[in-house]
């Protein structure tokens, strides 16, 4: 237990000293939102369907600070942690693999959770209305983040350097901030394209921090709770399984 | 009976039986034996290849052997390791840790990684500056020399004061200077009752440092015994070492009493033999009626390096 705590402190410093992780994070993210603001205006627009543009866009920062700390920090870290061979100097101490794991997705988690609020935060000054209850909001953030944080466990595990998980990544994270109606709503895209959004595992994220913002409640979201959870399964499975300290 | 069976277990630290591990085709480690006493500094002396990180990472649980026995401290590394890893302090041959973790930070984390309470905790300083890292401990692990770091892996493996400290190429990199330094603190370690577990390429490290050494080759161990033994095993001989310009007869050499065995590279001509003096004392003699000139003579002890020589054929570095 001293271990887990030390380690989670230790991973919060690191964190914090990589300075990629907490430009992204605490200062892109909370930019891009204003500048977006600056862009759009907050009229309730057809697009969005009559909900003020901040309200939708909120959610949507959140779900893309849920799959850039997943996705890097989580898949990245834990591969390159591999690749240096920094797993392999744990192995040989009495400290559980288990610790490793948790220590840091209890540190990432929790700085997603202040990016959230950061954003929360910055989009006051922009009308941001607030319809959910905390509940339901923390709910859904923590299966958007736990949903998000297995499959960085998967990418981690299944690339073997450092390299080839940072381009994998890449691909991959782009992909879904634009396919999944994070960053430009879905109903801009071409039909295709929004055909294509349903295959994509942030949509469900971005869906459901979106029903619990705007208040509409988690039974509404049941779909996406299902799939998301189900995803979560499934990274986690196969994580565990192709999971290597070497 | 059960008592001898204790104390018997308890004067061995390690002991390895028909160890062996295979990397697909490639047989790594081919079936050693070997115990390692209580309180010792044992070494494994081989050449690149010779199996020396896989033997000491299958006894600290690390690898998976493919047969034989492995206890340490009595435990099974495979199935007891994490009662094990409370006891034993590993530096690992290719090692990393965080770039930008500070050395009182990794001190503080590792230490928090085991149940004992570390002795340095109140003062980190007391383990750090025997290293010569004490000015260095808000210092980022990315920003220290490679001596630096091979020095505090070498403190990360202290930090829970164990009792078996296992050490893969402790000295690779280090200056000479600071080779000798931490074979000092290795020798005083082993001096408070602890077990050392070590892998060398350098002769010279095995024969200063290790109380008893086994040399490895190809996955086996050919000798194993406390260096004077092993180099007393060549016959305890030494070389005698001269630059000859002057013509001479090799036979007047050959027949000088004691002398076992002459070569000769160009002008450069060796004599064996193990009563080195009397030699010495003789070719002196011969030299001063011929009219030679001996040059550059001196004596050379045999050295660990002879031994590996004997046993394979071959020098230990090439
Ligand atoms: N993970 C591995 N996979 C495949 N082969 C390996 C692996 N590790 C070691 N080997 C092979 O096993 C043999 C012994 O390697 P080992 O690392 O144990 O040697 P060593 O004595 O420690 O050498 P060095 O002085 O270079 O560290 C070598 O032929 C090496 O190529
Ligand atoms: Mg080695």
């Amino acid at each position: 237990m001293r271990g887990f705590l030390q380690l989670t402190w230790a991973e919060t410093k690191l964190f914090i000293r990589e300075w990629q992780a907490v430009f992204f994070t605490f200062i892109f993210l909370p930019m891009l939102l204003i500048l977006f603001q600056a862009i759009f205006r907050n009229d309730p627009s057809v697009v969005f369907g009559n909900v003020a543009t901040v309200d939708e866009m909120v959610p949507g920062f959140i779900a893309i600070g849920i799959a850039s700390n997943a996705i890097y920090i989580i898949g990245g870290v834990l591969s390159s942690y591999r690749e240096r061979g920094i797993l392999r100097r744990f192995r040989v101490t009495p400290l559980r693999p288990g610790a490793v794991l948790a220590s840091q997705v209890l540190v990432v988690y929790a700085m997603t959770m202040i990016s959230a609020l950061l954003l929360m935060l910055i989009a006051r000054p922009f009308g941001l209305k607030i319809a959910g209850d905390p509940y339901s909001m923390v709910g859904a953030f923590t299966l958007g983040a736990l949903s998000f944080f297995s499959f960085g466990f998967l990418i981690g595990s299944l690339f073997k350097t450092a390299r080839i998980t940072y381009s994998v990544n890449t691909t991959v994270f782009f992909s879904m901030i634009f396919l999944s109606g994070a960053a430009i709503p879905l109903d801009l895209l071409t039909p295709f394209m929004r055909h294509i959004a349903q295959f994509i595992p942030l949509t469900y994220v971005v869906n459901l921090l979106r029903d619990a913002w705007l208040g509409r409640g988690l039974g509404a979201s049941w779909p996406n709770i299902l799939v998301l959870t189900v995803f979560f399964a499934i990274c986690a499975f196969v994580s565990s399984k192709a999971f290597r300290w070497e | 009976m059960e008592g001898t069976g204790n104390q018997e277990a308890a004067m061995k630290a390690i002991s390895v039986e028909g160890l062996i591990k295979n990397y697909s085709s490639v047989r790594a480690v081919d079936r050693i034996d070997f115990d390692v006493g209580a309180g010792e500094i044992f070494g494994m002396l081989g050449p690149n290849g010779a199996g020396k990180t896989t033997t000491i990472e299958c006894i600290e649980g690390l690898r998976n052997p493919d047969g034989g026995t492995i206890r340490v401290l009595g435990l099974d590394p495979q199935r007891e390791g994490y009662e094990l890893r409370e006891r034993i302090g590993v530096q690992l041959q290719a090692t990393a840790l965080y770039e930008r973790i500070r050395v009182r930070e990794a001190l503080k984390l590792f230490a928090s990684f085991y149940r004992a309470r570390s002795p340095w905790a109140d003062d980190w300083e007391k383990l750090i500056e025997p290293l010569g890292l004490a000015d260095k401990m808000s210092s980022y692990y990315h920003t220290l020399s490679g001596g630096q770091k091979q020095r505090l892996h070498i403190a990360l493996a202290l930090v829970h004061d164990p009792e078996i400290l296992f050490l893969d190429e402790l000295t690779t990199g280090l200056d000479p200077q600071a080779r000798r330094a931490m074979w000092q603190l290795i020798k005083e370690i082993r001096d408070r009752g602890k077990t050392v577990f070590l892998t060398t390429h350098y002769m010279e490290e095995a024969e200063q440092l290790c109380d008893r050494v086994a040399i490895l080759d190809h996955g086996r161990i050919l000798a194993l015994d406390s260096p004077a033994d092993l180099i007393a095993s060549l016959g305890g001989e030494n070389r005698i070492l001269f630059t000859l310009e002057d013509p001479y007869d090799v036979d007047c050499f050959q027949e000088i009493p004691h002398v076992s065995r002459v070569e000769r590279i160009d002008s450069q001509v060796a004599l064996y033999s193990s009563q080195s003096s009397k030699v010495l004392l003789e070719l002196i003699k011969r030299a001063d009626v011929s009219g030679w000139s001996l040059h550059d003579l001196h004596v050379q002890r045999a050295t660990l390096e002879d031994v590996f020589l004997t046993l394979t054929g071959r020098a230990l570095r090439e």
